[in-house]
């Protein structure tokens, strides 16, 4: 399933990238022709950080993104941002907890949303989440020599409608189109069963760094259709990391260190997650933790840590088990159980789940992979490259709107497959009225109240008439993304009035566009510095080639004293980050010095190469 | 459950009759050949108009698989298309019918988490498949007013089991 090789040379015409945008780390992988195959980098990396850092106010460095941002985190907590996937689409309000625990400034924006502060700008989820994919696609790019526009993103499949279009917008932001938002169980049961040969209930759980899905599908002749979804955008490795974290700080507090130091707090989750991944191979990790210039000593055994996460396990198999009776399975009918997600490594899930299901997880799936892998797969059927795949999705959470009373009527039902669309009448309750508001809710509960809002509309130019008269026909249609849309019309005049959906938790269609407006303004030192990483890789590959080839040619003595020089001067200039036009005048000479021996080089490395393999 | 389709439609798209008996396999093999046919991702090259179809095809048939693979929902529905009204004309229950399922109410709550909960939960199943039994002869006979209160009467005995079960 995963070939770790770079994809074919001869990719088709139109390449759409697969891109798993986690809380973590984020990744792509794109269709092969014998499959999808991820993208890693000149040292054979996957995973990309999915952390952004900005330099100090006054230099004027781009952010960094992905492991050179991570390597950041303890210099500058405060300016490193991680997670982020946590906080979109959301409201300041919803977060206000959990940005209490992060090492960086988390502000309310314009409508309570959550923003990112660092100097006096506010950056949205939305533009941080931006440049993680616009990282991922520059890879990507670099990776397959072709540019990159369309993209298929995916997201936890419980992410409501709010935090689905803010990844959207994120997309749009970085200047990518978004084919599909894809469901991340979803796509890993595609990644599981694209060979065929799978048919049958499969059950994937889903723990990532900051959520937790589990859908039930079945997969059938290549149809993979979801019969239930349940789960939870806030929960996932990074709160087993808050579990250990907790543990250290009351033990670095209590031998008297600086608690609210950001400093502090970032190495304590460091030391936390590094404690974490040692305890799913260990019964006991240990380590070292350097605050103030004190060192603090840790230790913790398999058994307390289990105890300390055991309440959050047992979240994800209440989960599941409401999942399984959505899609009216009993565990004795599954034919497999796929693990995904960094954090299903740690042995308590495993375990819990096994003894749920009564099954063993499948050990094929690379837990890390598998939601890109499908992302490609799906790319590739958006492509129009695949026709014998069919992926029937689910609405994760009801929809509906406001009535009388403050009660949600229900239009889409959880777990409706989509496309779904529904049409109810509603009227007027006052004589005369012209326009009716309508909330629009997602969530079970009855209440408007206890379920989430996603946007309000005013329908206008309905005709004064008794209350009750007018009929207003509202449809919902939740598209193949799982993004709802909304239409009214007054049925007995046949106005359709004009309405706009305000998002209640992401952008507007003005602030998306004015960020794009900003990012043009921007497009051009954004294109020098790209230019300079592009510069940067191409003379790191040109020295790492010629002394490989210098190693392997017979050349005069002279010739080598040359080139040797030219790659010198090279790797020094690339260690001393000089002006990019001395690194492009140092590339061009060992291009001339090498252009004269490359024929010699050429040839004699073949000979060479063809008298070392083996005769057969 | 909310749904835009009328009762023969639903049936109509299977290029079924009205009907109670459906061989669930085969439904879903239909449907997803169908759906094949119709999803917007086998046409992402489409034009907006084409899109615009499609995507009201496709919702069409999921809402109308998602009716017919419950076996309560195609009831009403195959009533409703074989005589429309009839659900409404039939909604008046019998208050000696309505005192007993009271009382079904009362002992579901009553025993629900305690031992005695497992022994009710057997009665109100077989009462349920009774209920379907009652149904389904009645609809074979062409008594559809007596199949429509069998299936209203059958709602108390679901629900009952519903709430003895559920551990909201």
């Amino acid at each position: 399933m995963t070939a770790p090789a770079q994809p074919d040379a001869a990719a088709p015409p139109r390449v759409v990238l697969g891109i798993d945008l986690g809380t973590t780390n984020s990744l792509a992988a794109v269709q092969g022709r014998s499959g999808p195959v991820v993208i890693r980098d000149s040292s054979g990396e996957a995973l990309i950080p999915s952390v952004v850092s900005f330099a100090e106010p006054g230099t004027d460095a781009t952010p960094l993104v992905g492991s050179a941002a991570r390597a950041r985190v303890l210099e500058a907590p405060s300016r490193t941002i991680h997670s982020i996937k946590r906080l979109i689409g959301r409201s300041g309000d919803d977060v206000a907890e959990e940005a209490s625990r992060l090492p960086y400034p988390v502000v309310q924006g314009e409508r309570g949303l959550a923003r990112v502060r660092i100097d006096d700008h506010d950056w949205t989820p939305e533009e941080l989440s931006a440049l993680i994919l616009g990282h991922v696609r520059d890879r990507a790019a670099a990776a397959l020599s072709q540019p990159i526009e369309d993209v298929v993103i995916t997201v936890p499949a419980y992410f409501d409608d709010a935090q689905r279009q803010a990844t959207r917008h994120a997309a749009e932001l970085a200047g990518l189109k978004c084919l599909r938002i894809v469901n991340e169980p979803t796509a890993a049961s595609l990644a599981y069963g694209i060979d065929g040969s799978k048919d049958g209930t499969v059950l994937v759980y889903d723990l990532g760094g900051g959520t937790f899905d589990v859908s039930i599908l079945r997969i059938q002749d290549g149809t993979f259709r979801v019969l239930s979804t349940a789960g939870d955008t806030h929960l996932g490795g990074d709160d087993f990391d808050a579990c250990i974290a907790e543990r250290l700080l009351q033990s670095v507090g209590a031998a008297g260190a600086e608690l609210d130091d950001a400093y502090v707090r970032q190495a304590i989750r460091k030391s936390a997650e590094a404690l974490k991944c040692q305890l799913s191979t260990e019964d006991h990790a240990a380590l070292e933790i350097d605050l103030d210039g004190t060192s603090h000593r840790f230790e913790i055994d398999r058994p307390s840590f289990e105890e300390s996460i055991a309440p959050l396990v047992d979240r994800t198999l209440d989960c599941t088990r409401r999942a399984l009776r959505d899609a009216e399975v009993a565990t004795g009918n599954l034919d497999a159980v796929v693990l995904v997600g960094g954090s299903t490594r740690v042995p308590l899930v495993r375990r819990r789940i096994e003894e749920l299901t009564g099954r063993a997880p499948e050990a094929g799936v690379d837990p890390d992979l598998a939601v890109a892998l499908g992302a490609a797969i799906q790319a590739d059927v958006l492509a129009g490259g695949n026709r014998s795949l069919l992926l029937l999705d689910v609405v994760p959470l009801s929809l509906g709107i406001e009535t009388m009373g403050g009660v949600v009527s229900k239009l889409i039902l959880r777990n409706a497959t989509i496309p779904s669309s529904v049409t109810e009448e509603f009227s007027t309750q006052v004589d005369g009225q012209t326009a009716v508001d309508i909330n629009i809710y997602q969530g079970e509960r009855e209440r408007a109240a206890d379920c989430r809002m996603l946007g309000a509309f005013k329908l206008r130019g309905i005709p004064p008439l008794p209350a009750g008269l007018p009929r207003v026909a509202v449809t919902f249609l939740v598209d193949a993304d799982g993004v709802l849309r909304v239409r009214a019309k007054e049925q007995r005049t046949g106005i359709e009035a004009s309405i706009q959906v305000v998002p209640s938790f992401g952008l507007t269609r003005d602030e998306v566009d004015r960020m794009m407006r900003d990012s043009i303004l921007h497009a051009v030192e954004d294109m020098c510095a790209r230019e300079g990483i592009e510069l940067r890789n191409k003379a790191r590959a040109m020295a790492q080639g010629t002394r490989k080839a210098l190693a392997m040619a017979d050349l005069p003595p002279d010739q080598i004293w040359s080139v040797k020089k030219g790659v010198d001067k090279l790797e020094k200039l690339l260690d001393a980050s000089e002006p990019l036009d001395q690194l492009r005048a140092a590339v061009d000479d060992l291009s001339k010095r090498t252009a004269q021996i490359a024929d010699d080089v050429i040839s004699s490395a073949v000979a060479k190469a063809l008298a070392e393999e083996p005769t057969s | 459950m909310p749904t835009s389709l009328e009762p023969g439609e639903v049936f109509a798209l299977f290029e079924l009759e009205p009907t109670l008996d459906l061989d669930l396999d085969a439904l879903e093999r239909d449907y997803l050949r169908r759906s094949r046919d119709c999803h917007p991702d086998h046409h992402a090259a489409a034009d907006p108009d084409r899109m615009v179809e499609l995507l009201d095809r496709s919702a069409r048939l999921n809402d109308a698989h998602r009716l017919l693979r419950d076996r309560w929902q195609r009831a009403a529905l195959a009533l409703e298309a074989r005589r429309p009204g009839v659900l409404e004309a039939t909604k008046n229950l019998d208050p000696m019918f309505l005192m007993d399922a009271m009382e079904w109410a009362e002992s579901s709550a009553e025993a629900r988490g305690s031992a005695a909960a497992e022994d009710l939960r057997q009665r109100f199943e077989v009462r349920v498949e009774e209920s379907w039994s009652a149904l389904r002869l009645a609809f074979l006979d062409g008594d559809l007013e007596g199949a429509a209160t069998c299936l209203h009467q059958s709602k108390y005995a679901r629900k009952a089991l519903a709430d003895l079960v559920s551990d909201e």
